[in-house]
């Protein structure tokens, strides 16, 4: 009686990874198929697709799931790692590694990078949960920090952009629109354990996290530890965005946007909408890695595409008064 | 009650508890079929002292918490969570969750029982939105989800059921059908503790009443001798006269004292 759903988890799930599969042989198909070398073929296929598949499918997984994770802890359904600031420290310390001249002078910057990444998500992260806390109690406070450190974050971008070389300008213009592209195997061997682990950890305590919605003295009363919860998950969101952004830049409105529709369709099961956000962050990713691989001339920014696309569904979910938050 | 040769009678024993200034020196015993209401003014710790119970206050708290003669500290929230259930007076969901979801996540129970169902009827709201109900329906799902928490330990008459007012915003019916529900629980072995600001359902539906002034409890002990007019008046600040009705029901009749 209390376990309805209309649509089985199992079966919404493979759906979702059967989407995932086709479209990722798409992309296969798409990109080199031109090429009559054999040899060169399999060159672009291991050097350019299959880590522009894998940095598609981890970027939106990572993204959409921590996202999904966020709103229920935060208790803010608008806690996308946009919005309230996670991707804006781990952007500023990407802008410092790339604009400072530390990049050249690095011999690993394959790996610097998204480390540089994982500390900027997880500073910024720590520091919203703090000045959050010394807020009266509501779940408005952690947008209003989350605005208050990405000011400062994007302050910081602005003055190094303002000290910035030509070059490195547009290098940092064209990595913090978002980029699937700028990932290679190098960077994705630091990153893909990192944000794995982190999405593990997520994924295995789905069931706590449905003890969330009604806060944290509810939780607590029904048996879940909130503070090492909170922490603990925490970090792997900003572990897990933070890589996102070191491999693919600041991409907007997916963490939004995502969940939130998904919720909409399927309720409030997070051992369903978490995994369920993933696999469609993942799917969204390899659709605009394969309309860019497709029709595109240039590479075009994700970020300009997610927000295109997102911006104005986001709009109309609105108006029909399909988002509620309660006062 | 069950019979069963494992059944632990739950107790629960505060000895010298002190949290910060909310809470000094209390001290007393609530044993298996008791039903303690605990009363005071707005403010006089009532809702710390159910936290303390429920050990959900771990900073500032002083003095000793037994449960079943085992200090609360050595239960991990967890275990805690199979045995005591806590009704806190406000819940905000920030979600557009539904009844049958939140009940869902948390409780173990797939249908809910018939003793739940007859006397909160729940039914005609497990497919609504919480937040278009009105006060009354969510306080009648908060309470089903606190005794679905634990009912396994309430079929066993080992539950402990701490509840800040359950009473508020219910009509008067749900209230008369919750009161009697708690009585068939009280009556099974389980333990219940709640607030309660209408001292006239503590005098006919508590076993025990506890006063709370400041933080102080200034008397505790079976109702009709705690619930006295005087005893009233320190506590509520309000004069209260004992009133005996043609059919030798009695009830306590405020008086307002116009200056």
């Amino acid at each position: 009686m209390l376990r309805r759903r209309s649509v089985s988890s199992p079966r919404i799930l493979l759906l979702l990874g059967g989407a995932i599969g086709v479209t990722t042989l798409a992309i296969f198909a798409a990109v080199g198929s031109d090429i009559d070398d054999a040899s060169l073929r399999q060159h672009v296929f291991l050097q350019l697709t299959l880590p522009l598949v894998i940095n598609a499918m981890l970027v939106g997984f990572a993204l959409s799931a921590s996202a999904a994770c966020l709103q229920v802890l935060l208790n803010n359904p608008l806690a996308d790692p946009g919005i309230i600031g996670i991707s804006s420290g781990a952007s500023l310390m990407a802008a410092l590694v790339l604009l400072t001249g530390i990049a050249g002078q690095l011999a690993y910057l394959n790996y610097v990078l998204p480390l540089a990444c994982f500390m900027g998500a997880l500073f910024s992260t720590l520091l919203i949960y703090r000045v959050a806390q010394r807020m009266p109690a509501s779940p408005v406070a952690v947008i209003l920090a989350g605005i208050a450190i990405s000011t400062v974050c994007g302050a910081i971008i602005a003055w190094l952009y303002y000290f910035a070389d030509a070059q490195a300008l547009r290098n940092l213009t064209f990595w913090l629109m978002g980029s699937l592209h700028q990932a290679d195997a190098a960077l994705l061997v630091v990153a893909v354990p990192l944000i794995s682990a982190a999405l593990i950890y997520i994924l295995s305590n789905l069931s706590h996290l449905n003890r969330l919605y009604l806060g944290t003295d509810a939780a607590r009363a029904a048996g879940t530890n909130v503070s090492t919860l909170n922490k603990r998950l925490l970090l792997a969101c900003a572990i897990a965005v933070g890589g996102a952004v070191s491999l693919a830049g600041s991409i907007a409105f997916v963490g939004l946007l995502v969940p939130h529709l998904l919720r909409l369709l399927l309720g409030y099961n997070n051992r369903l909408i978490v995994p369920a956000a993933g696999l469609c962050g993942s799917l969204l990713m390899l659709l605009i890695a394969l309309a860019s691989e497709s029709w595109a001339v240039t590479t075009l920014p994700v970020s300009m595409l997610t927000a295109t696309i997102g911006g104005p569904l986001f709009i109309l979910v609105l108006m029909r008064g399909q988002f509620r938050l309660s006062a | 009650m069950t019979m069963n040769p494992s059944y632990k009678p739950p107790c629960l024993a505060l000895e010298n508890v002190q949290c910060d200034n909310r809470l000094q020196d209390i001290s007393f015993t609530v044993r298996s079929g008791q039903c303690v209401h605990v009363v005071g003014e707005n403010g006089a710790g009532k809702t710390t002292l159910l936290l303390a119970m429920a050990g959900l206050l771990n900073n500032g708290t002083e003095g000793q918490i037994k449960l079943n003669n085992v200090d609360l500290r050595q239960y991990s929230l967890a275990q805690l969570a199979t045995s005591r259930c806590f009704l806190s007076q406000q819940v905000s969901c920030q979600f557009d969750l539904t009844v049958a979801e939140i009940l869902h996540f948390y409780t173990e129970v797939a249908r809910i029982p018939a003793e739940i169902e007859d006397a909160l009827e729940l039914s005609p709201l497990l497919a609504q939105s919480l937040l278009q109900l009105s006060g009354g329906e969510q306080q009648r799902v908060h309470i089903a989800r606190c005794l679905l928490q634990i009912w396994p330990a309430i079929q066993r008459g080992e539950g402990v059921l701490l509840l800040d007012e359950p009473l508020q915003s219910l009509d008067v019916a749900h209230q008369q059908c919750l009161l009697q529900l708690l009585s068939r629980l009280v009556a099974q072995g389980n333990v219940v503790v709640m607030s309660c600001h209408d001292v006239n359902t503590s005098y006919h539906h508590a076993s025990h009443v506890a006063l709370l002034l400041n933080g102080q409890m200034i008397a505790s002990g079976q109702s009709k001798s705690v619930l006295t007019p005087n005893n009233l008046k320190t506590t509520l600040k309000c004069d209260f006269h004992l009133i005996y009705s043609e059919n030798a029901y009695e009830f306590l009749l405020p008086v307002v004292n116009k200056p």
